[in-house]
């Protein structure tokens, strides 16, 4: 997992400056954690004298403070999966995207990337478009929590990022999801 | 009838990778029995390739002919003079091949066949084609495909290339590579390589240029790359999906499948001008599309009537006419050079297989295994069809079908290829 989401370092490690209304560390919070490294040297933390080594060590105590990386935090959960050819959004998920919109509502410098992904059933192009609508779908349910479209990018990987190895429909649940990317506004600008 | 031709070619090879390897693992009924005579490497020449041996493969990858193994010929002759008749007759082949190589002042080769009828003891068609010193596995492709044009009557694919996707590295870490090499896999070439994923490469007519999908910077884009020169132009950044791109058959304009309006729709784009007309519009996913030969309709894959079909739609737009009615879904259709068949990805039970369907009839044929096919992309003769196949945890790999036999081919590699798409004819 940790090089998974390296295509999304760069854009998580700049502009930390804004950190300071949220919680410090919460640009790395874009999946498994996976980026610890990189983006805890750029923090604002740095200033205190802390040197990046400790940072990290110091992470380990601040998780309970960060509810982006607290298991028990709603924030922490940034995978909604789909039944199969379906782009609907099931009751369960449903309490996870009100505390995005709501984090999202009270942080309007905040943006998410919604990424939506297939199992690889079907063709590739059609996985293409399936995954987007999934991620519009996730969009459109933010935005009518309030969220601003602004702070909402979507982009599909159709069957190109599979979660899990394997040809069986346990793996293939997993794959079908739309996974919750946050970084700063400005930053994330395609469109 | 002896005919002189000069090719000249200048081949690099950069193979960063092992050669794609072709295993035929499927039987093959009613091919014509036919002798490649190993060719005789003539005044000292040391030839890097073994003609006779890419000729055989060749001829047996079409599941039209059945090359006889070297250890069965009861002769190797080198001339149609040198030729005993009746040692052929023996072994049941219907035509025997002889040839040699001559190395050339020039540090290139010449290389001469000829393909004799066994039992009318005459000859079919001889030729002599001289390449440069980097040109003999070209000239053997040649050789390939005068004799498949003089037994079939059909212009042979055996100089032709594909194009395809290889993907390397760990579920999390991926590294996409867009491919290309020989038809039989050899001397692969890396056009674009990139961590993001990278989709759907398709040939411009010409076969100069490839068009693809790029996920690259979290969004999708097209891109035409010249496949000589490398030089790439981004086509489409649309927001949201820019996807699916067809050329049409003049290489004019780009079919697309671009979600700008909200929904996946089928565009034209003009690539003279950039000027965009959209042909669908509805609020389902309309992707896929692909050219009728002559220019006329596009066939499409749309989920508007609740799974994905395939729809036919006049270029001008209008009114689009669902085509398939058989199985679960049926995606990626392609039209057949003729124009009479299309092939496409059809779901059942079984999975997902690559069919057949006559326009004209309406009958559907499989023609793959499954349960995870995708991809089918057409020979410039008609007569192969390659694909994408996905039935082992270590990645996709590419296999052929001959239509009309029941003719398999595997090409085989050790990592993951995919979507593969063969080149027209080449200059």
């Amino acid at each position: 997992m940790r090089k998974a989401l390296w295509i999304v370092i760069p854009v998580l490690a700049l502009g930390l400056a804004a950190c300071a209304s949220g919680p410090k560390t919460k640009s790395s919070s874009s999946g498994a954690g996976a980026e610890q490294g990189t983006g805890s040297s750029r923090y604002g933390i740095g200033s205190n004298g802390v040197n990046e080594k400790q940072q990290q060590q110091n992470q380990g105590a601040q998780a309970n403070a960060n509810p982006f990386q607290n298991p028990s935090s709603k924030l922490s959960k940034r995978e909604i999966y789909f039944k199969f050819d379906s782009s609907d959004i099931e009751s369960k998920y449903k309490d996870i995207l009100d505390a995005h919109a709501k984090y999202l509502t009270n942080h309007p410098n905040a943006h998410v990337r919604l990424e939506g992904n297939t199992d690889p059933r079907g063709t590739r192009e059609y996985n293409l478009a399936l995954g987007e609508r999934r991620a519009k779908s996730v969009a459109q349910y933010l935005e009518l929590q309030g969220v601003s479209s602004d702070q909402i990018t979507t982009i599909s990987f159709g069957e190109e990022r599979l979660a899990v190895q394997g040809n069986n429909p346990q793996a293939w649940a997993k794959d079908r999801r739309v996974h919750i990317v946050y970084s700063n506004k400005g930053n994330n600008g395609q469109g | 009838m002896r005919k002189v031709l000069l090719i000249c070619l200048l081949l690099v090879a950069t193979p960063a990778f092992a050669d794609l390897q072709i295993t035929i693992n499927q039987g093959v009924q009613g091919a014509l029995p036919i002798a490649i005579v190993p060719f005789q490497a003539e005044q000292g020449a040391n030839p890097p390739v073994n003609v006779a041996k890419v000729v055989s493969h060749d001829l047996a990858d079409s599941g039209r002919f059945k090359p006889l193994a070297d250890k069965n010929m009861l002769a190797q002759p080198h001339t149609a003079a040198d030729i005993n008749y009746r040692n052929w007759q023996t072994v049941n082949v219907d035509d025997v091949v002889v040839g040699r190589v001559k190395q050339t002042a020039a540090g290139g080769y010449q290389v001469t066949f000829q393909l004799m009828d066994v039992y009318r003891q005459s000859q079919v068609t001889g030729y002599t084609i001289t390449v440069g010193k980097n040109g003999l596995r070209a000239a053997a492709h040649r050789v390939s495909d005068l004799i498949y044009e003089a037994l079939t009557g059909k212009p042979g694919a055996f100089s032709t290339k594909i194009a395809y996707i290889k993907v390397t590295g760990s579920l999390h870490h991926k590294m996409y590579r867009l491919m290309v090499a020989d038809q039989d896999g050899h001397d692969p070439h890396t056009l674009v390589r990139q961590h993001a994923p990278l989709l759907s490469p398709t040939w411009s007519p010409d076969g100069k240029k490839i068009a693809y999908v790029s996920l690259a910077d979290n969004r999708s884009a097209i891109y035409v790359q010249d496949v000589e020169t490398g030089a790439v132009v981004k086509v489409a950044s649309k927001p949201g999906l820019n996807s699916a791109p067809a050329w049409s058959p003049n290489g004019h304009k780009l079919a697309l499948s671009l979600s700008m309006s909200g929904h996946p729709n089928i565009y034209i784009l003009n690539l003279s001008n950039g000027d965009l007309t959209q042909v669908t519009n509805s609020s389902a996913i309309d992707t896929e599309p692909a050219w009728s030969p002559d220019g006329k309709s596009l066939i499409f894959t749309s989920d508007r009537g609740g799974s994905p079909q395939i729809y036919r739609i006049p270029v001008s737009g209008g009114a689009a006419r669902r085509i398939t009615f058989n199985g679960k879904s049926n995606q990626s259709a392609v039209f057949s050079p003729s124009g009479n068949s299309i092939a496409m990805v059809h779901q059942d039970d079984h999975g997902f297989r690559i069919a057949t369907m006559n326009l004209n009839t309406g009958d559907m044929t499989i023609v793959s295994k499954g349960p995870l096919d995708e991809s089918p992309s057409y020979a410039p003769n008609g007569d192969m069809l390659i694909y994408g196949t996905r039935n082992n945890a270590k990645g996709g790999a590419l296999a052929e079908v001959a239509i009309g036999t029941n003719a398999r081919v595997q090409l085989k590699e050790k990592t993951g290829v995919q979507e593969p798409s063969w080149s027209p004819f080449l200059h």
